[in-house]
């Protein structure tokens, strides 16, 4: 059987007892309907979610190289960037939060503080920009441009390379 | 079982799975963070025409990262119900050592060393 196959059988059958848990499971009749589109979306969001985490997990989805960016000039699996990196501890403090406050408040917050926004923004804004200076520091190697300079007695290439 | 105490495992799992697995991949080095203190720069003597060197604007803006969540994750966990409130001045100051982070690498990666683009536009 395909994994494909695999993960539409389980889905489903997962979707399945979800609904029949909440059919037999205690409680009012009328609820009953409500409870079981519960469940149901639950199991599918969580296998939706499982399925990427053991990808991650098994390297079928490659994440090694989430936090590199590439050296310009150079062909080498580039180093460690900073604004990758800030932005993911921005991004894990902040969803560690809101799943603390998710779970003691029991419910979602009533609002957002700008300044959590702005903390984002600011992170988030500096990983762009740090793209941009990337791409611009590539773009003016790759740009080299060639000359080839004829003598009488010989015949000599000099590439001559334009820095940005 | 209920619905609420479903999400809560759930939520606990994927979201402990993916930072743990994240984390854990970076502890064994499968995540790399060679070089994260050192920024390039262009270098006229170098063939691919950058150089690496230890940065200390990388440096600082790593530790300032490290203290603001560390600051605001311990808030959080002190009072778990609200957003804590987010100082002006910290953001201010966060905001300040991205400008230090981002103006050092424009100025290496598009300039070079500061002694060799003054030489260069010298006359």
């Amino acid at each position: 059987m395909s994994k494909t196959a695999q993960f539409w059988l389980s889905l489903v059958g997962a979707i399945a007892v979800a609904f029949l848990i909440a059919y037999w499971g205690p409680g009012k009749i009328e609820d009953r309907p409500r409870l079981a589109i519960e469940y149901g979306g639950l199991i599918m969001i969580f296998l939706f979610g499982f399925i990427i985490l053991v990808g991650i997990a098994s390297g079928e989805i490659n994440i090694s190289r989430i936090l590199e960016e590439k050296t310009p000039g150079s062909n080498d699996p580039g180093a460690a960037s900073m604004s990758r990196f800030q932005l993911l501890i921005f991004t894990f403090v902040i969803a560690i939060s809101l799943f603390l406050i998710v779970v003691n408040k029991g419910g979602f917050p009533d609002k957002i503080p700008p300044e959590i926004l702005t903390l984002l923004g600011i992170s988030a804004s500096t990983y762009a920009v740090s793209k941009g200076i990337q791409s611009s520091a590539s773009n003016g190697t790759t740009s080299s441009s060639s000359t080839t300079t004829t003598t009488p007695t010989a015949t000599s290439t000099t590439t001559t390379t334009t820095k940005p | 079982m209920s619905p609420a105490q479903l999400a809560y495992w759930e939520g606990l799992v994927l979201i402990g799975g993916i930072f743990g697995i994240i984390f854990w991949k970076m502890f064994t080095g499968a995540i790399s963070l060679k070089y994260l203190l050192h920024g390039d720069q262009l270098d006229s003597k170098s063939p691919s025409g950058y150089s690496t060197f230890v940065s200390p604007g990388r440096t600082q803006l790593l530790l300032f990262t490290i203290f603001v969540a560390g600051h605001y994750l311990i808030q959080v966990i002190h009072d778990p119900t609200v957003f804590p409130q987010v100082p002006t001045s910290l953001l201010v100051g966060l905001g300040g050592s991205h400008a230090v982070y981002l103006g050092g690498k424009a100025q290496s990666m598009l300039m070079g060393p500061l002694k060799d683009f003054l030489r260069r536009t010298q006359p």
